[in-house]
C-alpha cells in the first residue's frame, strides 16, 4: 500500500485518480473474493452469518460509538481550537 | 474557507472525530491526543481542503492516516525485539463502560488493521462505501469485502454462533445501562 502523508489535497480523490493504481496484491485478492462472494459462491468469512446477527453487531458498534460521540466536548480541544485559531486570524 | 468557517466546521466534527479514535484504538487518552495531533495538522495544511468537498472526512484521513503510520512505526520498533514490549503496548480500553462494551472493544483490537477501520467506519460511523474508500485510500469493492469479513471475524471473536446467544434483550440491556451510567447486575 501506497503511504500517503496526511492532508494531501488528492487523497480525498482516491477513487476519481484510480484506486487501482494504489492497489496492492492483498487489495486484488480481497477484490477477487469480493467478487465471488457477488456470484453468490460462499468463502466462508462474512458467510453464512444471519440477518439479526449482522443487525446485532451493527447495533453494539453504532451504540459504541453514539456513546462517545455524545460525550461533551473537552475543554482542551476548545482551547486548542481558540488557540489555532487565533494564529490563523493573526497570518 | 475562511477560519471561522473551519473552526465551526472542526468544532462540529469533534464529537464524530473523538468516537472514531476511541472505536479505532480503543484507549480514550491515546484517541484525545489523536484527535489533538489531527487538529494541529488540519490547521496547518488547512490550504489543502478542498472547499465544497467534506470537511469531516477530511479530518477522519488526517486521524487514521495519523494513527497508522504510528502503528507502523512502533510494528518496525518492535520488529526485533523478543516480544515482551509487544504485550505491554496492547491498549486497554480505560473507559468505565460496561463488560459488553468492553468485550466489543476488546474484540475489535483482535480484527486486522484494515478491517477494524472499514467495519467502524461504515457500520459504527455510519460512513457509506465510498466515503469509507475515500477515507482509507482503496477501492468500493475492497471496503465491502473488509467490512464483510471484519462481521465474521468479529462474531467469531465474541464466540457467537447466532444472535440467540446474546439475545436483543442482553444487548439492549448492557447498552441501556451504559449510556445511562447504571450498573446492572445479571
Amino acid at each position: 500500500m501506497t503511504k500517503r502523508t496526511p492532508a494531501e489535497p488528492e487523497q480525498m480523490n482516491p477513487i476519481k485518480d484510480g484506486g487501482s493504481q494504489r492497489e496492492g496484491a492483498a487489495d486484488k485478492k480481497e477484490r477477487a473474493m469480493e467478487t465471488t462472494r457477488e456470484m453468490g459462491h460462499h468463502t466462508g468469512d462474512g458467510e453464512g452469518l444471519d440477518a439479526r446477527l449482522q443487525a446485532q453487531i451493527g447495533y453494539k458498534l453504532k451504540a459504541m460509538y453514539e456513546d462517545i460521540a455524545n460525550e461533551p466536548i473537552p475543554d482542551k480541544f476548545l482551547d486548542l481550537l481558540r488557540k489555532l485559531d487565533g494564529q490563523e486570524r493573526g497570518n | 474557507m475562511s477560519s471561522v468557517e473551519v473552526k465551526d466546521g472542526v468544532i462540529k466534527a469533534l464529537p464524530n472525530l473523538r468516537a472514531f479514535a476511541v472505536s479505532l484504538c480503543g484507549n480514550l487518552e491515546r484517541a484525545d491526543d489523536l484527535v489533538q495531533e489531527t487538529m494541529l495538522k488540519a490547521f496547518k495544511s488547512i490550504e489543502s481542503f478542498e472547499e465544497g468537498t467534506n470537511l469531516k472526512a477530511w479530518l477522519f484521513t488526517i486521524l487514521r492516516n495519523t494513527y497508522f503510520s504510528e502503528r507502523r512505526r512502533l510494528k518496525r520498533e518492535i520488529e526485533d525485539a523478543d516480544g515482551v514490549h509487544a504485550s505491554k503496548l496492547a491498549v486497554h480500553p480505560e473507559q468505565d463502560g460496561h463488560m459488553a462494551m468492553r468485550e466489543l472493544q476488546d474484540a475489535l483490537k483482535l480484527l486486522p488493521d484494515d478491517q477494524r477501520e472499514a467495519l467502524i467506519l461504515v457500520c459504527a460511523a455510519g460512513m457509506s462505501y465510498e466515503e469509507a474508500a475515500a477515507i482509507s485510500g482503496c477501492a468500493v469493492g475492497t471496503i465491502k469485502s473488509r467490512v464483510n469479513r471484519a462481521r465474521g471475524k468479529l462474531s467469531e471473536i465474541m464466540g457467537i454462533t447466532s444472535a440467540d446467544e446474546f439475545g436483543p434483550d442482553a444487548a439492549t440491556g448492557a447498552i441501556l445501562s451504559h449510556s445511562t451510567g447504571q450498573v446492572r447486575t445479571a
